[in-house]
This record gives structure tokens, C-alpha cells and sequence, in this order.
């Protein structure tokens, strides 16, 4: 019944996204010649992020996807200002990540969608600071906490209750 | 207006719950939440334990009400709303009040009796 919240990549809101994975974790290196693994540092946070872009402004939100993508020289120099501050924040139900990074990004237009554009973005996390990593997890949690508040009703059960007596 | 039937909340089953009545010949699936802010949550350890009850509404504590009309295109919403007790509320055809609600603090996603009450009737 809520309302469609869209993910924001930077400014772009995608309101049809089908997919999003985020992977994240720890490397585990071996030591050679022992039975022993060492645990050496985090591995980089990528999130991809799979959506349709329809309706008129498709073209509009993707040349906003690209210009945050640095796919021309021509774009880098509309894009750079914001991104010097803090890369590119990913906010979704699931995650706030800051100082993300697009590294890959897909369109594929089809004859099977002929008036939407299919958009794959993958995006890695470059963390300008540690302080601002630190604002990434705290806003994460603040997330988490605000989305167990708002839980919805379970489903009701199929046989129904009759009113009681006048009260 | 006709006199107030009570609406058959089973408040031992804990919030949210939802609920299917049938009323007039008509579905209607009901649901009541309860949100209670965290700093006015009553302490757990007294005696009372999970049976330490916040009556409703209070600052930071309400009690939503929603009614959706249960039909063939998939539900109307008729109401969606934090109930004041003692109001009238219009939801499509029906009229609704809460006289009072009191909720256990083991009611809240929990099932269990913990002497919750909720009152409130249904009016066509």
C-alpha cells in the first residue's frame, strides 16, 4: 500500500529497479607453506543495481546516469564539483552508501522494450575518509531502525470474524 | 445511527494484527498497529513485567487504524488512520469509535495474554 520509493543514485531517483545486490566482506589470504589463513582487510563493497527506465524522461535520467558514470570528458567537468565532496551516495530501503563510484554502466534498448531502456550500473565503494565511511554505517543503522518501526500488518486469516455485542 | 457493535480485536494476539469481518454482507479486512516511541516504553523489569501497559494514545504512543473494503478489484482502502478514542470515524459505509485501547507491552509483536484491551465498535 506505501507509496513506489525510488533508489537514489546521487540525484538520479530510479523508480523501477528490479534487482539490487550489494556484496561486501573480508579477504581471507592463506599463508603459504601453513595450514593458517589470515584475514588481512575488508574486501571493496560493490552494489549493482538492475532497472527500467520508462516514461518521457527516460532519456533525460540516463544522460544524468552517464554524466555521473564520467563516460565523456565533456561530462567530467558538469559532474567533478560534487563528486570531490563525497563520490556518489546510493540510498535504497536496503543501504545508504556514500562514496560510491559507478564502474560499469549498461543500456541496452530492445525490441522487446521498445520505449524503455534497460540500465545495469555496478558500483564500487571509494571512500574518501574514514569519517565519512563512518557517516555511511551510521546512516545504515538509523535506516534499519526506522524501517523496523514502520512494519506492516501481517495477512489476515481467510476465515472471518462476526461483530460482538453492542458495546 | 445504530448502536456500536464491537469489533472483535483479539488483543492477546499481539500487534500488528489484522483481521477479515464480515459486516452487512460485505469483507472488510481491519488492521490495527501500535507504535510506541522508545523512551515511553514502560520498564519491563518491575513486577508487572510484560504486562506493564501504556494506554493509548499518550505522547510518542498511538494506535493506527486502517479498514480496507476486501473486493474483486483487489481492496479499498476506507481508512487509514491514528484513532482518538472516543471520535467517529467514517470509513466508506461503516462508522467506527474506539472507546478505549491499552496495550501490554508483551502485545507488541509478541502473542501471549498480557491483559491488552481494546475497545472499539463497528456501526453500519
Amino acid at each position: 500500500m506505501s507509496g513506489n520509493r525510488p533508489v537514489l543514485i546521487g540525484a538520479v531517483p530510479l523508480v523501477h529497479v528490479q534487482s539490487m545486490t550489494m556484496s561486501q566482506g573480508y579477504r581471507i589470504e592463506r599463508i603459504m607453506g601453513s595450514r593458517w589463513s589470515q584475514a588481512t582487510q575488508p574486501t571493496v563493497k560493490t552494489i549493482a543495481v538492475e532497472a527500467v527506465l520508462i516514461g518521457p524522461k527516460r532519456l533525460l535520467i540516463k544522460k544524468a546516469l552517464e554524466a555521473m558514470a564520467l563516460t565523456s570528458r565533456a561530462l567530467v567537468a558538469a559532474a567533478a564539483p560534487a563528486l570531490a565532496v563525497a563520490g556518489i551516495p546510493v540510498v535504497s530501503g536496503m543501504t545508504v552508501s556514500l562514496d560510491m563510484q559507478i564502474t560499469d554502466l549498461r543500456i541496452t534498448h530492445s525490441t522487446g522494450k521498445r520505449d524503455a531502456l534497460d540500465v545495469s550500473i555496478s558500483l564500487q565503494h571509494v571512500p574518501r575518509s574514514n569519517l565519512s565511511a563512518l557517516i555511511g554505517e551510521a546512516a545504515d543503522i538509523a535506516l534499519a531502525v526506522a524501517t523496523a518501526t514502520a512494519g506492516s500488518a501481517p495477512p489476515p486469516n481467510p476465515v472471518p470474524r462476526t461483530p460482538g455485542p453492542p458495546i | 445511527m445504530s448502536t456500536f457493535l464491537r469489533l472483535p480485536v483479539n488483543p492477546d494476539e499481539g500487534f500488528p494484527q489484522s483481521f477479515r469481518l464480515v459486516f452487512g454482507n460485505r469483507s472488510y479486512v481491519f488492521g490495527l498497529a501500535v507504535h510506541i516511541a522508545e523512551e515511553v516504553l514502560p520498564d519491563a523489569t518491575t513486577p508487572e513485567g510484560l504486562a506493564a501497559a501504556v494506554t493509548l494514545p499518550a505522547p510518542g504512543a498511538y494506535l493506527v487504524m486502517t479498514v480496507i473494503r476486501d473486493d474483486v478489484t483487489g481492496g479499498t482502502v476506507l481508512l487509514r488512520r491514528k484513532v482518538i478514542p472516543g471520535l467517529v470515524y467514517r470509513a466508506g459505509e461503516l462508522a467506527l469509535v474506539v472507546r478505549s485501547a491499552r496495550i501490554a507491552i508483551g502485545n507488541l509483536h509478541g502473542a501471549g495474554a498480557y491483559r491488552s484491551e481494546v475497545v472499539a465498535g463497528v456501526a453500519g
